[in-house]
């Protein structure tokens, strides 16, 4: 085969490379083949996925009858099989075919099985040497000279570009210089196709993370306001008490300079009762931090005992006003809660229930119910009180928040249970009807207990 | 003898109401002492009010509506407060605060919780 042959194969048109580091006037010279496979590199350069371009490169090559057969390979990620495709092949029209995964061998690049006849690529160590080699398999097939060469770049084998013809001794050395070339190329547009997607990745993982960063100083923002909001109530809650118990300590003074033994008891009452409203809202402060740091630790739990507990203890209280506790638990096989949460929610509802009675009325009830609706526990807390003044609704779990005069508590209740109510995965709802406050805590329940009922 | 005539404490918190009563009492101010729960009990009473108060004290921490909110429906209102000193009395050492009570032109003073005969003496040097 002579260059004087390959002058009169027909010249598809050559796009105009530019930016190419590589010498192109030798690739001119040899004829449009190479010149093809050499733009197939340039766009390999300029390409986000080199998979999707070899498709576009066949088709450039489809007007093209320089070769019997051309296959390009890809090296997979893992470095075991070659992803063969051939690009394309003069027999045929036109056509692609499959890829054919083929185990990489010690010593040998790779080979591939087609049609019972093997291409053998050259070893990758020696590949100074055996750039193009005229594979005897190739005897018993058609092909008679099979140029085979491996991608190479950077210590990396990324595939081999074969070229096939059935004329025997079809490639000269100009054409394995020139094919190695062009195969340099195209292993330095995959190096570099690999570089872009670490780099991509990189920065992938770099925007994550700066985004995890700033959802971070969000969040430590949204916290720092909480806690200027928590500082500026809790500081007015706690000072207020104090204030209120410097004021009555300085009348108790002028009570003492007139011996007034009356006025002093009654001042010395209020202290008191400021000093145990203080430490009300020093306990439900602490209690608020604690839930938020409660682990979870869900105990086999009989409501109906627990319940009763609670309920035992805020009848005895003095200030229980004879307000009627009813308590109706249909559960009564033990489920697994979170009984510490669940108390604080129970104790902090009927609390309310009892504080916020309507003294005008005969009867005062605070009704307490628990079932089973749905998988979920429902607790309902039912008073004839005096209910929350409309309008308020939307704000009663904020933190701190009192909607009347009448309550000389630290405006946490309800914060908290709706805190609990949220830690176990529920929610807390405020019901309203003619001349009943209802409170619905909804807790989802482990599988198992979902018929507890 | 008392200095002032009416003299109307708005706060949530009786045991407030009452010492400031007391020292309102004590210090000669007045012995005509209108206290109220919470600016909606003002509010409601505001229009048929005699006599119209000398002194209003206001707290600005209080369910429902507070003390600036109370400010601005005064505003609002047709009541006459021009003879009325309006004193914020809170126990709020917020710096917003006390830059939110002086921008508001009703307001004549600010005072620190709780009152007392010192205070008392000072807040009459400033009317």
């Amino acid at each position: 085969m002579t260059e004087g042959d390959r002058s009169t194969r027909s010249e598809p048109e050559i796009a105009v490379i530019k930016d190419a580091p590589f010498d192109f006037s030798a690739l001119q010279m040899m004829g449009s083949r190479y010149a093809l496979l050499t733009e197939i590199a340039r766009l390999l350069i300029r390409a986000k996925e080199p998979d999707t371009l070899v498709d576009m490169v066949i088709k450039k090559l489809t007007g093209l009858m320089e070769f019997e057969r051309c296959s390009f390979s890809e090296l997979d990620a893992g470095g075991v099989t070659y992803r063969m495709r051939t690009l394309f092949e003069s027999r045929a029209t036109f056509g692609v075919e499959d890829f054919y995964d083929v185990p990489i061998k010690r010593g040998v690049a790779g080979r591939s099985i087609r049609k019972r006849r093997t291409t053998y690529m050259p070893a990758a160590e020696d590949t100074g040497k055996q750039l193009g080699i005229v594979d005897p398999a190739m005897e018993g097939g058609s092909l008679r000279s099979v140029l085979s060469i491996p991608l190479l770049a950077g210590g990396d084998v990324y595939g081999a570009v074969t070229f096939g013809a059935e004329r025997p001794d079809h490639y000269s050395d100009t054409d394995i210089k020139i094919a190695r070339q062009v195969a340099d190329m195209l292993a330095l547009a995959y190096e570099r196709q690999k570089h872009i997607a670490e780099n991509e990745s990189l920065a992938h993982d770099l925007l994550e993370k700066s985004n995890n960063l700033e959802r971070a100083v969000e969040n430590l923002k949204a916290t720092n306001l909480e806690l200027d909001t928590f500082i500026y109530s809790a500081s007015h809650d706690l000072r207020a008490p104090l204030l209120s118990i410097a004021g009555l300590s300085d009348l108790a003074r002028l009570a003492l300079a007139t011996d007034n033994k009356e006025e002093l008891a009654d001042y010395i009452d209020r202290i008191h009762r400021n000093v145990q409203r203080l430490d009300g809202v020093v306990i439900d402060i602490l209690q608020v931090n604690r839930a938020r740091r409660l682990e979870q630790n869900l105990e086999k739990t009989e409501l109906h005992k627990l319940i009763g507990e609670v309920v035992e203890l805020l009848a005895a209280k003095d200030d229980s006003y004879h307000v009627d506790i009813r308590v109706r638990c249909d559960i009564k096989a033990p489920i697994a809660l979170e009984r510490r949460r669940v108390r604080q929610v129970l104790n902090n509802l009927i609390a309310n229930g009892v504080k916020y009675c309507d003294r005008n009325k005969d009867e005062m009830y605070v009704n307490v119910s628990a079932s089973i609706v749905d998988g979920d526990l429902v607790l309902r807390v039912t008073d004839n009180g005096i209910g929350v003044p409309k309008g308020h609704e939307e704000r009663i779990f904020e933190m701190f928040y009192r909607a009347s005069n009448r309550s000389m508590g630290s405006g946490l209740g309800l914060y908290l249970v709706q805190r609990h109510a949220n830690a176990m995965g529920g929610d807390v709802r405020f019901e309203r009807s003619e001349n009943e406050t209802t409170f619905a805590v909804r807790i989802p329940l482990t599988p198992q207990d979902e018929d507890a009922a | 003898m008392n200095r002032f005539g009416r003299v109307v404490l708005v706060d949530d918190n009786d045991d407030d109401n009452f010492i400031h009563e007391r020292f309102l009492a004590a210090a000669g101010w007045s012995q005509d002492v209108q206290a109220f729960g919470g600016a909606d009990e003002l509010l409601a009473e505001l229009a048929d009010m005699n006599p119209i108060p000398d002194v209003m004290f206001i707290d600005l921490n209080m369910p429902a509506m507070n003390g600036f909110e109370l400010l601005d429906e005064l505003a609002k209102t047709d009541f006459d407060l021009a003879s009325t000193r309006v004193v914020v009395l809170t126990s709020s050492i917020h710096p917003d605060d006390r830059r939110r009570a002086d921008e508001s032109p009703l307001v004549t003073a600010y005072v620190q919780k709780p009152l007392n005969l010192q205070a008392l003496a000072q807040l009459a040097d400033v009317f």
